[in-house]
C-alpha cells in the first residue's frame, strides 16, 4: 500500500483545485503585514531546509577555497622559515666564534592566564602551562608584543604567580635599543613607565625602543634585581622626553609594547635564549684570532656586558 | 520507494534547481524559462490533475514566500496550471515533441496572463503590454526548454502510465 494521487476522481480533482484555488486567494487578499507574516513562516517551514543546505555547500566552497589560499601560505611560509633558520644558524656560528653565543637556546612556553590578583604591594597573575616548566625566580614572562612579567612564586610544576611590570615596586633593568644606554625601568601609570638613572645630557628621542638589559645597575643600596632577565627582549617605546635643569637624570616616559589590561595568554621564557645575551664561553685566543671581543664590540664591552 | 513520492521529489528538485541556477543562466532580459512550471506540468502529466494540482500549489507557495507582497498567486495560477495539465493528460499524444512543448507553451502563457491579470486588477501593473513582450516570448522559450525535459522524463519511464 502506498501514496498514489493519480487515481482520485474527478470529483476529488476539482474538490482540490477548490481548495487550492480558495487558499491561494485567501492569501491574496490578507492584509499587507499579514501577508508578509505568513510568507516568513510558510518560507521558515518550506524553504528553510533548503537555504540551510545552500548555505552549507556555499560554506564548504568557501572553506575549499580558504584552505587552497592557507596551503599556499603555509608553503611560503615553510620556504621563509627555511631561509630564516639558515641564516640564525650563519648567525649562531658567526656569534659563536665571537664567544658570544649563548649556548642553551631558549623555548617559550604558551600558558593560559587563570586568575589575576591586584593588590597596593603587587599586581600578579596566576599562569597555567601545557606542561611542566622548571619555574626560577624572574624569569621573564613575554606576550607576543612584548616583556609583561616576571615569575614571582612557582605554584606547582605547571602554574606560576607572575608579577606583571606595572606592579609597584618593581624595577627592571632596560636599554635604549639605538644608543644602548641603560636604565631602570618603575611602572607609573596603566601601560606607562619611567626610564629612571639616564643622564640628562644623553642622547633619547620619543620612538626610541627600549629593550631588557643584563647590566647589573645599583639604585640606592641595593642591585636592582634582573638576574633572570636575558637581554633584548622587547618592553615599550619613549612617548616623552623631558631634560629639568635642576635635574641630573631624564624624566623619559616608555609605553610598553604588551597590554597589562588583555591577558589571556603569555609565554614563559625557559633558557636564556639568544635574545642578545652573552654568557657564552669566551673562545680561545687561537680560535677569536687577533682581535677579542671587547675589542671587536666596544660599546657592549664599554656597557658592562659579560663576554 | 514510492513511485509517486519518488517523481514529485526529482520534479520538486528540477524546479528549484532550475529556478536557482540555470535560469539566471538562461534568462535575457525580462524573458526566461520557468522551470517550476515545467516540473508542475511533468508531474501533472505523470501523475495526474489532482497531483498536478496539489503539486502546482504547494511549489507556488515556496516560490510565494520570496515575494511576500504577491503571497497566494503563484500558489493559484500553478495550482490551475497544473490541475488543466492534469485534465489535458487523458488526451496527450506523448512522444511528439512538438505537442509536448506547444501544450507547456500555452499553460505558460495562461499562468503568466492570469499573474497580469491579477496584477493589473489589483493596480500593481499593465496587462496586454507586458503580455505580448514578455508572457508571450517567456511562454515559448518555456514550451522550448520544457521539450528535452519532458523526452528525459518518459525516458526515465515517469510518463509511462497504465491507468
Amino acid at each position: 500500500m502506498g501514496l498514489n494521487l493519480a487515481t482520485h476522481t474527478r470529483r476529488n480533482e476539482n474538490l482540490a483545485v477548490a481548495v487550492c484555488a480558495a487558499l491561494s486567494i485567501g492569501l491574496l487578499a490578507l492584509p499587507s503585514a499579514d501577508r508578509i507574516r505568513v510568507a516568513g513562516v510558510l518560507g521558515t517551514v518550506l524553504t528553510g531546509p533548503y537555504d540551510r543546505f545552500a548555505a552549507f555547500v556555499a560554506d564548504v566552497g568557501r572553506v575549499r577555497r580558504d584552505n587552497a589560499s592557507l596551503r599556499a601560505e603555509v608553503a611560503a611560509l615553510n620556504v621563509d622559515r627555511g631561509a630564516a633558520e639558515r641564516l640564525r644558524r650563519e648567525r649562531d656560528e658567526l656569534r659563536q666564534a665571537l664567544g658570544l653565543l649563548d649556548a642553551a637556546p631558549a623555548d617559550l612556553v604558551p600558558c593560559e592566564v587563570q586568575r589575576r590578583r591586584v593588590a597596593a604591594s603587587a599586581s600578579l597573575i596566576l599562569v597555567r602551562s601545557v606542561e611542566a616548566v622548571a619555574w626560577e625566580r624572574y624569569q621573564p614572562v613575554i606576550t607576543v608584543e612584548g616583556l609583561v612579567g616576571r615569575v614571582h612564586t612557582p605554584a606547582g610544576p605547571s602554574a606560576a604567580w607572575v608579577e606583571l611590570l606595572n606592579s609597584p615596586g618593581v624595577g627592571v633593568s632596560c636599554q635604549l635599543v639605538r644608543t644602548g644606554l641603560p636604565g631602570i625601568l618603575h611602572p607609573r601609570e596603566g601601560d606607562e613607565f619611567d626610564l629612571a638613572l639616564v643622564g640628562r645630557d644623553e642622547d633619547v628621542e620619543i620612538g626610541d625602543r627600549v629593550v631588557t638589559s643584563d647590566v647589573g645597575l645599583l639604585q640606592g643600596e641595593a642591585a636592582v634585581p634582573q638576574d633572570a632577565l636575558p637581554r633584548g627582549l622587547p618592553v615599550g617605546v619613549v612617548v616623552a622626553v623631558e631634560s629639568p635643569p635642576e635635574q641630573l637624570f631624564k624624566e623619559i616616559r616608555v609605553k610598553s609594547l604588551a597590554s597589562f589590561s588583555r591577558l589571556d595568554v603569555v609565554f614563559a621564557v625557559v633558557g636564556r635564549g639568544d635574545w642578545l645575551t652573552t654568557i657564552g664561553a669566551r673562545p680561545d685566543s687561537a680560535a677569536a684570532g687577533a682581535a677579542s671581543p671587547d675589542t671587536a664590540f666596544p660599546d657592549t664591552a664599554a656597557a658592562g656586558v659579560r663576554p | 520507494m514510492n513511485r509517486f513520492l519518488r517523481t514529485t521529489a526529482l520534479l520538486g528538485l528540477l524546479a528549484l534547481l532550475g529556478d536557482t541556477l540555470l535560469a539566471p543562466l538562461l534568462t535575457f532580459g525580462h524573458i526566461g524559462p520557468d522551470f517550476s512550471l515545467i516540473a508542475v506540468a511533468i508531474l501533472a502529466l505523470a501523475e495526474g490533475a489532482f497531483a498536478g494540482t496539489v503539486g502546482g500549489f504547494v511549489l507556488g507557495l515556496v516560490i510565494d514566500t520570496a515575494s511576500p507582497d504577491r503571497l497566494g498567486l503563484s500558489s493559484l495560477s500553478k495550482s490551475l496550471a497544473g490541475f488543466a495539465a492534469g485534465r489535458a493528460r487523458a488526451r496527450f499524444n506523448f512522444g511528439i515533441p512538438a505537442v509536448e512543448g506547444t501544450t507547456v507553451a500555452i499553460l505558460a502563457l495562461g499562468h503568466d496572463a492570469l499573474h497580469l491579470l491579477v496584477l493589473s486588477w489589483t493596480g500593481r501593473g499593465a496587462f496586454l503590454e507586458p503580455l505580448f513582450t514578455a508572457a508571450l516570448p517567456s511562454a515559448l522559450y518555456t514550451g522550448l526548454v520544457a521539450i528535452p525535459l519532458i523526452r528525459a522524463a518518459d525516458l526515465l519511464g515517469l510518463l509511462n502510465r497504465d491507468d
